[in-house]
């Protein structure tokens, strides 16, 4: 990609994508727009070369995220922001297990062959996509701040102004659902064409 | 000993930070006979990998949408 033009035009085609990845992160659609014009200037200025799309789209997304990030911590840094934490109950996954605590023979987890091989359908991020937008808009917020943008449970504890076990347990539930989701609508679904 | 319900909450933790050396070696224990719980371990820790490669797979919806 020796030309800068073309830089731009991706940049343009990229836009998009970020600005649906800055809206799942940020909910909130005036500073989804900011992350990503922020970001996109910061690609802009930047003089770095690059080979093919891929390498371009990973860079402006670390851009993205750091912007993401930024704008979290700012959000949170006034007192009294402390969150909900049990928009999902406690005993929301109770009837996967016994009495005992053990799976229920319908619920035990099932291997998923090989996993990575969904990576390179369109439909499995469809799906994935469609489940982390089903979990309540909290959970979802600390799950993916974690996974996606790569905070520490002790900062997004801090950010959010909730206790470790909390952090844990919201995080757990998150994985609880999204893993329920995942079987059900793709690993273990008789409607998967891929 | 410990329950599925159990062990699936340590597993989770365990990737959020390091576990204690009595819940690590219980957690193993379990492991060793737990096929189900084994499956789960797996299957949480590619939510993580999947977590990773989400954003360089744009708006999938959106593509589709526009084909």
């Amino acid at each position: 990609m020796p030309n800068p033009d073309s830089h731009i035009d991706e940049l343009v085609s990229l836009r998009r994508d970020m600005l649906k990845f800055a809206r799942l992160q940020l909910r909130d659609d005036a500073s989804a727009e900011d992350a990503v014009q922020e970001a996109l200037a910061a690609a802009l200025s930047g003089q770095k070369q690059f080979n093919n799309r891929a390498q371009l789209k990973t860079w402006v997304f670390a851009i993205l995220k750091n912007k993401i990030v930024d704008i979290i911590r700012e959000r949170t840094r006034s007192p009294g922001t402390a969150i909900a934490v049990d928009e999902i109950p406690e005993d929301a996954y109770d009837d996967l297990f016994n009495e005992k605590g053990f799976w229920l023979e319908d619920a035990r987890p099932s291997s998923w062959g090989n996993p990575e091989s969904s990576f390179s359908s369109r439909q499995f991020w469809q799906v994935f996509e469609i489940c982390l937008t089903r979990l309540p808009e909290n959970t979802a917020r600390v799950f993916m701040m974690r996974e996606m943008l790569g905070f520490e449970t002790e900062e997004i504890c801090k950010e959010l102004a909730i206790s470790p076990t909390n952090c844990w347990v919201v995080l757990h539930r998150a994985r609880m659902g999204l893993r329920l989701c995942l079987d059900e609508r793709w690993f273990n679904s008789e409607n998967r064409d891929a | 000993m410990l329950n599925c319900k159990q062990a699936a909450a340590l597993m989770s933790q365990g990737m959020d930070k390091k576990l204690g050396t009595l819940q690590r070696v219980n957690l193993r224990f379990h492991l060793m006979m737990c096929s189900g719980c084994r499956n789960f371990s797996d299957q949480i820790m590619l939510l993580r990998k999947s977590c990773e490669k989400f954003p360089q797979q744009g708006s999938p919806i959106e593509q589709l949408n526009n084909e």
